[in-house]
């Protein structure tokens, strides 16, 4: 960005000048005059040193003048403070270029913008170089981790306005970048410099505002582009943290709470009269509204249970029906034994009310050998189970919206990290 | 993330536990046998 660190500008000394290009005879105004030491005239781009008062050419241009987003002497509002663009250049590694400005504001003194790809960064010089710290990642600064980004070159293409350091097409400088979001470390190194700035992402919309321009066309994800998923992941961890917590306890009351009682009905050999009834109970349901599984078994072989209930108040009289049903085969082939299916089947029944029951059952059966049934059945409820569906449901819905978070998260830092020779993420084949 | 996004996920989550209790509550899991109150039981009535 800049090889040089910026001078100190105390308002008091900065003054501003108007001087006429020696080459094409333009007027060009000195803004940060005692801080400059080099200007390229915006209109024929030649550089001159203003250094001194005998102001001398330093290099000349024949090429048009370059077009650059912000325009030399325009003037815009960022973060609270009015900075005025008096330097221009574009710089290059390989085939892949970027402009930076040079803001200037006599109070504060000198800011970078830099447009690369349509994302806009603010940058500052950092001036204390000895906090900057090498980690097993990458760097520290003033407790951040930065992870390196990349490591280049890059050259001067194009360059316009004033500098307080001597600039001109084709100084060359080896550049490191290290990202952690919305935060950039630069370095760059030339023969003899290094030098360290700090850049921060800034929304285009903001610096269209702040300069009355338009809002460029963005390519990719920038190094150091805020993650937005990973923000609001951020954001509603507590609250997920907390309600899942929440669902925790909840769910602890209940299993407290929950009888989980066994009841066995009893057990009865089915008749060969399909229309037969058997009455089992009665049984006494004691929570006031419930979760009860009722369980079925017999070691039928090769053969099938269907079973029709009827759940009937000692009290009113009303029944509840319902049903459910089991088979089972067993036998032996070239493989070896198999069974299939299973002996036993249980029905879960939700919010029963209290009351004494009845439990009226009409069995249909079948089975291979056609003979008449000879395993027993044997029927149980369990009353008042704990709710397992309802937690994992609740629990699930509160997950959701995190999990497509940490999707996006994870997309967009792979997308990030695929314009890096540093790339943690396994590279598609 | 805007505001309204985290606030929209907080009562998202309160209406999650609010199911919770509620359901664990009355005994209620979803895909169950919800059973349907028949009329009054009369002898031999799956025949009816």
């Amino acid at each position: 960005m800049d090889n040089q660190s910026p001078p100190p500008t105390p308002a008091s000394l900065v003054q501003t000048k108007a001087i006429n290009c020696p080459a094409c005879g333009a007027p060009i105004t000195l803004r940060a005059l005692g801080s400059s030491v080099m200007v390229a005239c915006p209109s024929c781009r030649t550089q001159l040193d203003v250094s001194r008062p005998q102001i001398r050419v330093i290099q000349k241009f024949k090429e048009a003048a370059a077009s650059f987003e912000l325009t030399l002497g325009s003037r815009g509002t960022l973060r609270g403070k009015t900075y005025e663009v008096i330097g221009a250049m574009r710089r290059f590694d390989g085939g892949y270029p970027w402009e930076e400005f040079l803001l200037f504001n006599p109070y504060i003194g000198f800011r970078w913008l830099l447009l690369d790809q349509g994302h806009w960064s603010l940058a500052v010089t950092v001036k204390d170089i000895s906090s900057i710290h090498t980690s097993y990642a990458g760097i520290q600064y003033k407790g951040r981790d930065y992870r390196k980004f990349h490591a280049g070159r890059a050259e001067v293409g194009a360059v316009i306005g004033e500098f307080y350091w001597r600039v001109k097409k084709g100084d060359k400088a080896a550049t490191t970048d290290f990202v952690s979001p919305p935060w950039m470390l630069s370095q760059e190194k030339t023969r003899d410099e290094l030098t360290w700035s700090l850049l921060q992402y800034i929304d285009a919309e903001e610096i269209a505002q702040a300069f009355k321009i338009g809002v460029p066309e963005r390519d990719g994800v920038a190094p150091h582009q805020p993650n937005s998923a990973a923000e609001a992941l951020r954001s509603i961890k507590i609250p997920m943290l907390l309600t899942l917590a929440l669902a925790l306890a909840i769910q602890l009351g209940t299993i407290i709470r929950a009888h989980g009682q066994h009841i066995p009905l009893g057990s009865y050999t089915p008749s060969t009269d399909r229309s037969h009834e058997v009455v089992l109970g009665p049984v006494h349901l004691d929570a006031r509204r419930s979760l009860n599984e009722l369980t079925a078994y017999s070691a039928v072989n090769n053969g099938w249970v269907e079973l029709d209930y009827a759940l009937v108040s000692k009290v009113t009289g009303q029944s509840y029906e319902f049903g459910n049903g089991f088979e089972f085969y067993s036998g032996r082939d070239s493989d070896g034994a198999w069974t299939e299916g299973a002996n036993s089947a249980s029905v879960l029944l939700t919010s029963l009310p209290r009351g004494d029951y009845d439990l009226v059952v009409q069995t249909d059966w079948g089975n291979a050998s056609g003979a008449d049934p000879q395993a027993p059945i044997y029927l149980s409820l369990t009353h008042d189970v704990v709710p397992w569906r309802n937690f994992w449901l609740a629990t699930a819905a509160m997950l959701l919206y995190p999990l497509v978070l940490a999707v996006r998260t994870w997309v967009f830092d792979r997308k990030r990290w695929s314009e890096s020779e540093f790339n943690p993420y396994p590279k598609k084949e | 993330m805007s505001v309204v996004a985290k606030i929209l996920y907080m009562v998202f989550c309160g209406l999650a536990l609010g199911y919770l209790t509620f359901s664990n509550a009355q005994g209620y899991v979803p895909f169950a046998t919800r059973l349907a109150r028949s009329p009054e039981h009369t002898p031999n009535h799956f025949h009816k």
